[in-house]
């Protein structure tokens, strides 16, 4: 039962806990639930590595830290290749059980950090990659990132992302590398989310999993609505919870048992105010 | 403060001129940030509202679903003695109330409560010791009298019960038919509440209008519980030997008696009528029903009239009998089209005779049994409130303890053993959060099939084994009542909720820590059962 979430044994998840209380994460966040999993999943044989994004601030100013795991934060554009870096020396001391998980925003996954994921998942280095997607450079002030979906404002995008640029496709971007493990998931759906990080800590070679995490401030959502939303994302197909098969395909895992439309998932956020209707109707077009 | 905490994991030097920080971010108290904070506030179910014993049932099952059926089972019984009994023959009304209704289907409280109410039968309840010196006289061993001799034993007090029937049970015993109750379960039940409760039983000991006076002297207070002990007959018929009441007949098959005749037309649409009717049919008789309104009018519960019709019970609705001949052997019946007056019943068109060895009138109860009034006496049970169900009668005893032990001065007058469910809210279906459940459908007892179970007494649900118990459990929401599940704790992205699974006390083992808690109100909205709410942070 333990690390097998079910609603009516949650308690029976480890009480193990690698992240600390107080880190300075924003109320509700759902990037901080996320890694608090993760790591519970992983456990505390765990280097993490991390390039800027909102964790390299939640993670603490010096002295202090929220990962009683050891955390490498790295610049920008090579958190991929330095946890390379890491994974090989690990391997050079012969401590093969350790898990490398790499972490990182969508700025650091979707635009900056790239190349470096793209070299990582063709070396087929040995570690998790881990992108939790906020859907925007949250913590640099809301700018867009090309994981922000069309429609939504950002501070650069004021009346909202123009249609044209829809949200890239990274699990086809990383798909394309003939990564060991890929998946999508979301805390909000919790039994998937411990389901696929189990079998990702299970396999070997590069894994790549494409985590959706509510930011309360950047989806101007309230705080108590961070789960309820992100849940939603799922429910109207706007974030389809998938795994690859061992035939390379992505098939869904947990079809929503109350669909909704689009539309109610967007008017859950004030971000998505200003799209116009015929987008709407257009993106529900598309999932459905 | 809390204390700096340093990070194990990174051995001094190995990273020698890189900044490392290896303090827990602990230190910083960012539970200054909220504005509003999380509490537990335990609600009332709609169950628990619906029950006439006030079970907390949400609570009660929760301590089963944690896997402590001791525990649940004394929780359970502080406010139901008889829970083998009612898990059998109760109607359920928590089960009509139940919030699942709205997501799929009750859940099977009944079943349930028979679950413990089972295993109560092998763990009698915790003895109790007599310390009080006033004695307490019961007239009426039925299920209001053994409840209210509960709650007062219970209070250290010296009770004497007095039955005029052989054994105790009152209705129980004489009328609820053995298919429903086996004699088995309810002697073990009422067995060990007078052993643990030391209740002092007097059977066939009939108390008169000359034996109150008598008693009043002897004991300080006297409840009166004798029940109604016979079926009322329609003015208009005669009065002739071969029409009897349910009650009468009954207590007859209850004693084993030998019943003459082999045609029977019961009249009536309450359970006193389908007992009656299916108990003589499992002795072989030929037994036909007549009720003057429609099926679905009947005064019986459903799952009753649903079984009898499954035996092929023959149910004659809108049809009332005028008149009744007495013949060489025999009845004649004159049968009439019901037709309403004035919201009243009365006689339609004629429509055919019949003939019957007997005839059972089931249209109601009354007793024939009267006192002196005292100011020591409170009444109870049916005698005092009318007929109704197991539960109603369980809850009359206890409200008749209360009485006795206000007035003696025990219970302050506000103070009450009946909880005062009106202090707290109600939770509705729309106050939970069900994200996180899946539509199951109720596990049902085992039923033995109606072919075979018509022809004896046998009981015709089954207790469910632990394994349905476990599957049913799971269903319950436990609504406004803290289980302790650890959702809350689950969700808190700020590891700012502690569960103390050593704590004993299911409401006291979720710990909020007011020091880094930003108040994000997640938990709050993701308490699948509504308890934790968020109120202004001074």
């Amino acid at each position: 039962m333990e690390n097998d979430f079910s609603a009516a044994h949650a308690w029976q998840i480890t009480s193990a806990e690698h992240m600390e209380c107080g880190h300075m994460a924003c109320p509700g966040c759902g990037a901080s639930l996320s890694m608090r999993h993760t790591l519970k999943i992983l456990g505390a044989q765990t280097v993490v590595v991390m390039p800027a994004c909102c964790w390299a601030i939640i993670a603490g100013g010096q002295p202090t830290t929220a990962l009683s795991v050891p955390l490498l934060h790295t610049p920008f554009a090579v958190a991929a290749a330095a946890a390379s870096g890491v994974r090989r020396a690990l391997t050079a001391q012969g401590k093969k059980d350790v898990q490398v998980l790499c972490w990182a925003g969508d700025g650091g996954t979707f635009d900056i950090g790239l190349q470096g994921i793209s070299g990582a998942a063709e070396r087929h280095e040995d570690m998790i990659y881990i992108c939790y997607d906020n859907e925007a450079y949250m913590n640099t002030g809301i700018q867009q990132s090309s994981a922000t979906p069309h429609g939504a404002w950002t501070t650069t995008t004021p009346g909202g992302k123009e249609f044209q640029y829809a949200k890239k496709d990274i699990l086809a971007i990383i798909k394309a590398h003939n990564p060991s493990y890929l998946a999508s998931a979301t805390i909000a759906y919790p039994e998937d989310f411990y389901a696929k990080l189990n079998r990702a800590k299970a396999a070997s070679g590069f894994r790549f999993i494409h985590l959706l995490a509510a930011c309360p401030s950047g989806w101007k959502i309230d705080s108590q609505d961070a789960l309820k939303v992100t849940r939603m994302a799922v429910d109207s197909g706007v974030f389809p919870l998938l795994e690859m098969d061992d035939k390379g395909r992505l098939q869904q895992t947990c079809k929503p048992e109350n669909p909704i439309s689009v539309k109610t998932y967007l008017q859950a956020q004030g971000r998505f105010k200003l799209m116009p209707e015929n987008e709407i109707a257009a993106w529900q077009q598309e999932i459905s | 403060m809390t204390e700096l905490k340093y990070v194990k994991a990174i051995k001094d030097g190995d990273f020698r001129g890189l900044p490392i920080s290896r303090a827990s971010t602990a230190v910083n108290m960012t539970g200054s940030w909220k504005f509003f904070r999380p509490h537990l506030v335990s609600k009332n179910s709609p169950c628990r509202e619906a029950c006439p014993l006030q079970i907390p049932i949400a609570a009660y099952l929760g301590r089963l679903a944690e896997g402590k059926p001791s525990a649940a089972l004394a929780l359970l019984r502080e406010f139901n003695p008889m829970p083998a009994v009612t898990g059998r023959v109760c109607p359920n009304f928590c089960q009509n109330a139940c919030n699942r209704m709205e997501f799929d289907e009750a859940v099977s409280v009944g079943e349930l409560e028979r679950y413990l109410g089972d295993l109560g039968l092998e763990q009698a309840p915790d003895p109790v010791t007599v310390n009080r010196t006033e004695k307490i006289a019961i007239i009426g061993a039925g299920p209001a009298g053994l409840s209210a001799a509960t709650f007062l034993a219970r209070r250290g007090f010296k009770i004497t019960l007095f039955e005029q029937a052989p054994a105790a049970g009152g209705l129980l015993r004489y009328a609820i038919p053995a298919y429903r109750l086996p004699r088995a379960i309810l002697n073990r039940e009422i067995d060990n509440l007078l052993k643990s409760y030391q209740i002092d039983l007097k059977c066939e000991c009939r108390i008169g209008p000359d034996e109150t006076s008598q008693l009043a002297t002897e004991y300080s207070r006297i409840i009166w519980a004798p029940g109604l002990q016979s079926s009322r007959l329609p003015a208009a018929w005669p009065r002739l030997p071969l029409i009897k009441g349910a009650l009468e007949v009954l207590s007859a098959i209850s004693r084993g008696a030998d019943i003459n005749g082999q045609r029977f037309l019961v009249v009536g649409g309450g359970n006193a009528a389908l007992d009656t009717a299916r108990s003589l049919r499992r002795l072989g008789k030929e037994v036909e029903i007549i009720y003057r309104r429609t099926l679905a009018e009947m005064p019986a519960y459903a799952a009753e009239i649903k079984q009898a019709l499954a035996e092929g019970l023959v149910i004659h609705t809108e049809e009332v009998i005028e008149n009744v001949k007495p013949l060489t052997t025999g009845l004649q019946l004159f049968i009439h089209k019901s037709r309403k007056i004035n919201e009243q019943i009365g006689a339609g068109e004629f429509l055919r005779t019949a003939t019957a060895d007997c005839l059972i009138a089931a249209i109601g109860q009354e007793s024939d049994l009267r006192f002196n009034e005292h100011n020591n006496f409170i009444t109870a049970g049916d005698f005092a409130h009318g007929a109704a169900s197991v539960a109603e009668a369980l809850a009359s005893g206890r409200r008749a303890a209360e009485t006795v032990l206000q007035q003696l001065g025990i219970l302050p007058v506000p103070e009450n053993i009946t909880p005062d469910l009106k202090s707290k809210s109600r939770i509705e279906y729309k106050q939970l959060q069900l994200d996180y459940y899946a539509k199951k459908p109720a596990v049902k007892m085992a039923e033995l099939d109606s072919l075979s179970r018509k022809e004896n007494f046998s009981e015709i649900h089954q207790t469910l084994s632990s394994e349905q118990m476990q599957i049913e459990i799971e269903r319950c929401f436990h609504c406004g009542s803290c289980t302790a599940c650890g959702i809350c704790w689950f969700f808190c992205p700020d590891v700012a909720i502690a569960l103390d699974r050593e704590e004993s006390d299911l409401e006291s083992r979720v710990l909020f820590d007011y020091d880094h808690c930003k108040g994000c109100g997640q938990c709050a909205a993701i308490c699948p059962r509504g308890v934790i709410e968020m109120e202004e942070d001074n």
